[in-house]
């Protein structure tokens, strides 16, 4: 069984795990963490806690969400090569 | 950020207890370090072809898991930071998160505070001093829950005096 949808993905048994299946997982928990780190943005900017604290929560919360996207970046650009 | 009237100044503000975080940080460590222990213990094969580098591809999966776990505890400390009461000299406001898309926002006159009740129960709570305050108003919600205050006979103290004055 070998059928061809969506781009190039490619529906096998046994399912194989290839550079094209990492990009996409890797493109769409992009998309649902940029999702999740507007609403972050959006909700402390309107609230009643004090700017200080919101800007060092901001600061930490985009400092390790970047980092963690460029290291799964890196580890799919690693897994491709 | 919330606007007092003109005439208004805000004397306290208070948050949960920091330890209501211990939980989902203990829940996140053990999902964070059990991949790596499951792999080295558990001697199974994978179900699927891999093309390119396992470790590579293992990896990639356990980096994602990772900013999984960071996205969930960001949303549970969001929940944690948002809950916030605030007394001014003429009002107690009450905001609480719960989850990401809902907001409760209560406001009530000191003037209109019957009575304030605190409630410390358990262990952890008596050892750390932190508790339920419950403000029981004459206004149209009735009463008023703060959960997990850190030393909540000060706060109760402190809403006492303002709505005396």
């Amino acid at each position: 069984m070998n059928n061809s949808f969506l781009f190039d993905i490619k529906v096998t048994w046994p399912p194989v795990i290839d550079i094209t299946v990492v990009w996409w997982l890797f493109w769409l928990l992009t998309g649902v963490t940029v999702l999740v780190a507007i609403i972050f943005s959006f909700h402390l900017r309107n609230y009643a806690v004090s700017r200080f604290s919101i800007l060092i929560i901001e600061i930490v919360f985009y400092a390790i969400t970047t980092a963690l996207l460029l290291a799964c970046y890196f580890a799919a650009i690693n897994f491709g090569l | 950020m919330i606007k007092l009237h003109n005439d208004e100044i805000k004397q306290y503000s208070f948050h949960r207890h920091p330890i209501v975080l211990l939980l989902p940080i203990v829940i996140a460590i053990v999902l964070f370090v059990l991949p790596p222990i499951l792999y080295t213990w558990l001697p199974f094969g994978s179900p699927f072809e891999i093309t390119g580098g396992a470790a590579e591809l293992l990896t990639f999966f356990y980096l994602c898991w990772a900013l999984i776990l960071w996205l969930a505890f960001s949303v549970t400390f969001i929940d944690y930071w948002l809950d916030v009461w605030i007394v001014t000299d003429k009002r107690l406001l009450d905001f609480e998160q719960q989850g990401l898309f809902r907001r409760e926002v209560a406001v009530t006159d000191l003037s209109d505070i019957e009575d304030v009740t605190i409630k410390v129960k358990g262990i952890l709570p008596s050892m750390l001093d932190f508790g339920d305050i419950i403000v029981q108003t004459a206004g149209t919600r009735r009463e008023f829950m703060m959960r997990d205050i850190i030393k909540p006979d000060k706060v109760k103290r402190i809403i006492n005096e303002l709505a005396d004055k």
